[in-house]
């Protein structure tokens, strides 16, 4: 298990900062899809009751009818709980010396990288529509110094709020670093 | 005329594929999600929604008379002669 307060490769006085995960409107959004999917069958059974009732009540219907249904709702389930998965392992840590992007793409594909805080150049915070303005959630894209790669939090509460921290914790850092390379 | 307890074979199937998305998903979860109490809550709940609905599955399942079968012909082209 992932333990904030023993981060891999982590150095010493190292503190997490923030703990980041996308929006809960991505998984409002999945369950509203789950719901919708569990609906379908019984508008189907319900079709079936008026249009073809002899087929839904005979012997082979309902025994056949069973075995899909069960099919249909148990695929659901592990549906929904596959992409709540993606959702819940997908994190974005800042600590005071680095930024960790921990990336779930499916069930076997994990994508995990980090970048020295102190080489943060440039946050910008992106905020896009009317819904994520209301819900102050959006983008935030880390540039790191000398390197063309990219972090992206992908729609993340207060976005903001989280460029700010980053800048502050990068020129902290680098104060740190500087004094340190003084005293050598 | 065939016999509809095939069905039961494509749904022990399918019982097969619950099972081991189960197990991966649990294994991530435990594997790669934070050290929290949320965590431990979330698969606990899957655990008992994906085996309640197993177990209702089954049970239904079982209430269906699976002895008959039915034909895939319909009988009107058995009278064409």
């Amino acid at each position: 298990m992932l333990h904030l307060h023993h981060l891999p490769n982590s150095k010493p006085g190292e503190k997490p900062v923030l703990f980041l995960r996308r929006h809960w409107l991505a998984v409002l959004r999945l369950f509203f899809f789950a719901l919708l999917a569990s609906v379908a069958p019984l508008l189907i059974t319900w079709l079936l009751g008026q249009t073809m009732p002899s087929l839904l009540y005979s012997t082979e219907g309902s025994a056949i009818g069973s075995v899909f249904l069960s099919i249909f709702y148990l695929s659901i389930v592990t549906f929904f709980f596959q992409e709540f998965i993606d959702y819940y392992l997908d994190v974005w840590i800042v600590t005071t010396e680095r930024i960790i992007n921990i990336e779930q793409h499916g069930l076997f594909n994990r994508v995990a990288s980090e970048m020295h805080i102190a080489l943060v150049q440039d946050v910008t915070a992106e905020v896009q529509g009317a819904v994520a303005t209301f819900l102050d959630y959006g983008q935030v894209h880390i540039q790191s110094a000398g390197e063309t790669k990219r972090f992206h939090f992908k729609n993340v509460s207060h976005p903001e709020q989280i460029r700010n921290t980053i800048l502050r914790l990068a020129e902290e850092d680098r104060g740190r670093e500087d004094s340190i390379n003084h005293a050598a | 005329m065939v016999p509809i307890n095939i069905f039961l074979f494509v749904f022990l199937f399918f019982m097969f594929l619950v099972l081991l998305f189960t197990f991966f998903n649990v294994y991530h979860m435990v594997r790669y999600g934070r050290a929290c109490k949320s965590t431990i809550v979330i698969t606990t709940v899957y655990l008992i929604v994906v085996l309640g609905m197993i177990s209702l599955s089954i049970y239904l399942i079982s209430l269906a008379d699976w002895s008959t079968s039915i034909s895939i012909i319909p009988a009107s082209t058995n009278q064409i002669y």
